[in-house]
């Protein structure tokens, strides 16, 4: 099993481990794995596209791993999934269009990076079972979605995105 | 008119959603990221919730709101009725 797929049970784990009363410590770190579960699915991806090779390479891997940005990756996921890519990544997919699962896969990260934040810092707000499960639901079909899409120039291209963001948004 | 008040009608002339919402909460702010946009919780019965059923109204609602205010980023939820008393 991969950490991705491990958090993605685990979010689902804290959402019913409580099957009366949940606490909200449970659910608010179901919230957090499920949004990490994306996020390392994502990353990892990127960093195994662009640094292929054996256990040698892995040193440099947690090298990039450790370059992501959370904000910029969102940046980059709002611009993926409304379709409005700046012109430098444009460039890059050129007449090709934005598959409905990348974009759908897009959404789900901002989405869940926002009520990652709120699990996290947001004491006044009430997390509910159904509302965790939701989180966990779309995240599970963002995997479902990303293994559709993984292998195309635009899952490359919004790979590169999410690494590399940084650099780019400051040309 | 309010742009939550906009979108609350948007969302409440729905018709074919699968399945009935007994209300929808809307809040209008900046999110984590200092963006501008609406959170939308669908408020339903205990059995009627399943993933399908909340990916479907998320769909609708996210669509719905887009429509009323394109520059809010919709974040949707889902609860139902009776969860909040449950709350720990």
């Amino acid at each position: 099993m991969t950490l991705h797929g491990d958090l993605l049970e685990q979010a689902l784990h804290l959402a019913t481990r409580e099957p009366k009363r949940p606490k909200q410590a449970s659910l608010r770190r179901s919230v957090s794995a499920s949004y990490y579960a994306l996020f390392h699915l994502l990353v990892d991806a990127g960093v195994r596209r662009f640094v292929s090779g054996d256990s040698g390479r892995e040193p440099l891997r947690h090298v990039l791993r450790r370059t992501v940005i959370h904000s910029h990756m969102k940046e980059v996921a709002v611009q993926f999934a409304g379709g409005t890519l700046k012109d430098r990544l444009k460039a890059a997919i050129g007449p090709l269009a934005i598959q409905t699962e990348l974009r759908d896969v897009a959404r789900t990260f901002a989405d869940l990076q926002d009520h990652r934040h709120a699990a996290d810092y947001d004491l006044a707000r009430t997390f509910t079972r159904f509302e965790v499960l939701g989180y966990q639901a779309d995240a599970q079909e963002a995997f479902n979605d990303w293994a559709e899409v993984q292998r195309s120039l635009q899952a490359d291209t919004f790979l590169v995105a999410l690494l590399a963001y940084g650099g780019l948004r400051a040309r | 008119m309010s742009t939550a008040t906009a979108i609350r009608n948007a969302l409440e002339s729905l018709s074919g959603l699968p399945a009935p919402i007994y209300a929808w909460e809307i809040t209008e702010g900046l999110d984590s990221t200092d963006d501008p946009a609406v959170w939308i919780c669908a408020v339903i019965a205990e059995e009627t919730f399943n993933p399908e059923t909340y990916r479907a109204l998320a769909d609708e609602a996210r669509a719905a709101s887009r429509d009323v205010a394109p520059d809010l980023w919709p974040y949707v939820s889902i609860r139902s009725v009776g969860e909040m008393d449950t709350a720990t």
